[in-house]
């Protein structure tokens, strides 16, 4: 058994009847078992080479720590502890092998190494406007590669004009991250932007009508390996009057492109809205099915384009819109973000449309 | 290093009084994910969940994907959760919109009933409120009737009465307190103590504060919208515990707390972490 793991260990391609012959010859050579035992580590799985019994504990770290979590298996004769969880960076690890007899043998491997380039930045951030409301609700932060959670606080500042850092900007602890963590969604203290509340009545709104700011993110924001960004971000921009009207589809100019193309349907709101909600609150219906088609937030988020997959055939449509699209300011269709109606309890969260009627012609 | 290691939260067996650890190693999306027990004398064990006995229910009111996107990158998050008669209820946040979910599903799961998914209004600062999403909540009993006492986003601690989180009805919270502005509220521990009621509270700025709550019965509910309701429970700032990052509880003399000497709130931890009990504090501060 000790003949072929050695001899496995060493071939690539299939056995041989020879090359065993060969194995059986040097391993008639060696004094004792003990001399051929080894710990490899390969990939994420630590083995002992030349001992199929005995006992394989792996510590992580130095001193007196349990042994790491993870399962021992004798398989085709190699004795394989395999991690439970994936080898950290950084971290140097104690393998330790009992045999049946004799004395233990140790040997130290580092986990993999830890890459040390930047490769992260920020992509973009919504709004994309250069004015926001005062009562702007979420701030949305694209990222080039996956994220730490657990900075946000300490890497995203609003600095006044003079270069100030403001405080309790953001709602605090509160990080959003989409399942990849490339995209953080932030929310602005909802306490201070709700009029009456007492962080609003203490401090105003994080942001002011009239005032100019710059969105700083840190370069020192760590990716989801720990090695920092490539460069911080930085963006103007200056409050804007509070946005306080629901959005009205009524309002809405829908540019209708002809049949026979796949020119985009344009819907103009007139204001920016939320970019995220814009991805999946609307859609277009025609006589039959939902139009597929590709969707895009332009102009700031004013507008929605809808291009669709095949060309436009003539016929009645109706754009369907979901109550719940909100505007920047946390506004949704027929409901504005900070006053409230005692509402009926519904057994479920039940979404609402408006249908806006138009024709391609 | 304390830094990679993110903790979720803390849970306490109310039998065996071994304290889980819900725990990540890593930051990233492809985090480690582990539940850890600690037993009185500090030993760590990894509580393996392959073959251990579980129920599943799947929270399925996610909206439709996009087509255009690859991955969905809409993301529920819960809050907390907790059992509370017979139903387990549970506080969800979502990356999108801005909505207030609070759903509450029978126990044990039955896989015809998803559930009912509440949405709760409380319209305790004037005429101005929100749906704003509850971050952590407690059941509570006042005066023999069951309530959830919620910490919303924007930190007013209101209560809802349980047997009003049904279909149809309409559920009216009251607001007790408001913790101040650029905090949130981490963990809420009920208890009574020398005849007195109190919640202790671990918030994310404001360090921990006991509220006392004896006259919690008698504030009223809010019956319409255009009421301004000032009502707000007294509360001592409790300066013994600091550097909180969880706090739940341990008997009905003690609170768990996890801290970290890098301090408490939500950040990274800097230093290493510590459980440790602390006893329910006394009314020995003037109000």
């Amino acid at each position: 058994m000790y003949v072929v793991s050695a001899f496995r260990r060493t071939s690539h391609g299939p056995a041989k009847a020879g090359h065993y012959v060969l194995a059986v010859i040097l391993a008639l050579g060696m004094t004792a078992a003990a001399q051929s035992v080894s710990i490899q580590l390969d990939g994420n799985t630590f083995k002992v080479l030349g001992a199929p019994a005995g006992k394989l504990v792996v510590y992580a770290g130095a001193g007196d720590v349990p042994a790491l979590a993870g399962a021992s298996a004798n398989e085709g004769g190699t004795l394989v502890f395999r991690p439970t969880y994936p080898l950290a960076p950084g971290v140097r690890y104690r393998a330790v092998f009992t045999p049946p007899r004799g004395p233990a043998i140790e040997k130290f491997f580092d986990g993999p190494a830890r890459r040390t380039t930047p490769s992260a930045r920020v992509e973009r951030v919504y709004p994309s406007a250069d004015v926001l409301p005062s009562n702007q609700l979420r701030l949305y932060i694209y990222f080039s590669a996956p994220m730490s959670r657990g900075e946000a606080e300490q890497r995203i500042h609003v600095l006044d004009a003079d270069g100030k850092i403001l405080r309790g900007v953001f709602l605090p602890g509160q990080e959003l991250w989409d399942p990849q963590n490339r995209r953080l969604t932030m929310t602005f203290d909802p306490g201070r932007i709700k009029r009456d509340l007492t962080s609003n009545r203490a401090l105003g709104p994080p942001i002011a009508d009239g005032k100019r700011y710059t969105l700083v993110i840190d370069r020192e924001w760590r990716d989801a390996s720990g090695v920092a960004m490539v460069e911080p971000f930085r963006k103007a921009f200056r409050g804007g009057p509070a946005m306080r009207q629901p959005p009205d589809p009524k309002t809405w100019t829908i540019s209708v492109p002809s049949a026979g193309t796949r020119s985009p349907l344009v819907v103009d709101f007139g204001r920016p809205m939320n970019y995220t909600l814009l991805q999946r609150m609307l859609r277009v219906a025609g006589a039959r099915a939902d139009v597929p088609g590709i969707v895009a937030g332009e102009r700031n988020e004013s507008e929605w384009r809808f291009a669709p997959l095949t060309p436009w055939t003539a016929g009645a449509y109706r754009l369907i819109v979901d109550n719940g699209l909100e505007d920047l300011a946390g506004n949704k269709i027929g409901q504005p973000f900070d006053i409230d109606v005692f509402d009926k309890v519904t057994e479920r969260i039940t979404t609402s449309t408006t249908a806006v009627p138009f024709e391609i012609r | 290093m304390p830094s990679d290691i993110l903790i979720n939260d803390v849970a306490v067996n109310p039998i065996s009084k071994n304290v889980y650890v819900s725990a990540a190693r890593g930051r990233g999306p492809d985090a480690a994910p582990l539940v850890v027990r600690v037993d009185a004398s500090g030993k760590l064990t990894l509580l393996t969940l392959d073959n251990i006995r579980h129920e599943t229910m799947s929270l399925s009111d996610a909206p439709a994907d996009n087509p255009a996107s690859r991955q969905n990158p809409r993301t529920q998050t819960i809050t907390d959760m907790a059992y509370v008669n017979g139903n387990l209820m549970v506080a969800g946040m979502s990356n999108e919109e801005w909505s207030s979910a609070l759903r509450s599903i029978p126990y044990p799961f039955k896989t015809a009933a998803k559930g009912t998914q509440l949405q709760i209004w409380h319209a305790s600062h004037g005429r101005y409120e929100t749906q704003a999403p509850i971050r952590t909540f407690v059941p509570y009993t006042i005066d023999g009737q069951q309530y959830v006492l919620a910490a919303y986003t924007c930190t007013p601690l209101v209560k809802i009465p349980v047997t009003d989180l049904k279909a149809g009805a309409q559920v009216k919270g009251v607001t007790i307190s408001d913790l101040g502005s650029g905090n949130q509220p981490l963990d809420m521990v009920p208890y009574k103590k020398d005849g007195h009621e109190f919640i202790l509270v671990a918030n994310s700025s404001f360090g921990v504060v006991k509220l006392h709550a004896d006259n919690m019965g008698q504030y009223k509910p809010i019956d319409s919208p255009t009421v301004v309701d000032v009502a707000g429970a007294p509360y001592d700032k409790i300066t013994s515990v600091t550097n909180v990052r969880h706090l739940t509880q341990f008997d009905n003399a003690r609170a768990l707390v996890l801290t970290s000497a890098g301090g408490g709130g939500f950040g990274p931890a800097t230093g290493p972490f510590n459980l440790q009990t602390v006893s329910l504090p006394e009314r020995l501060i003037c109000t």
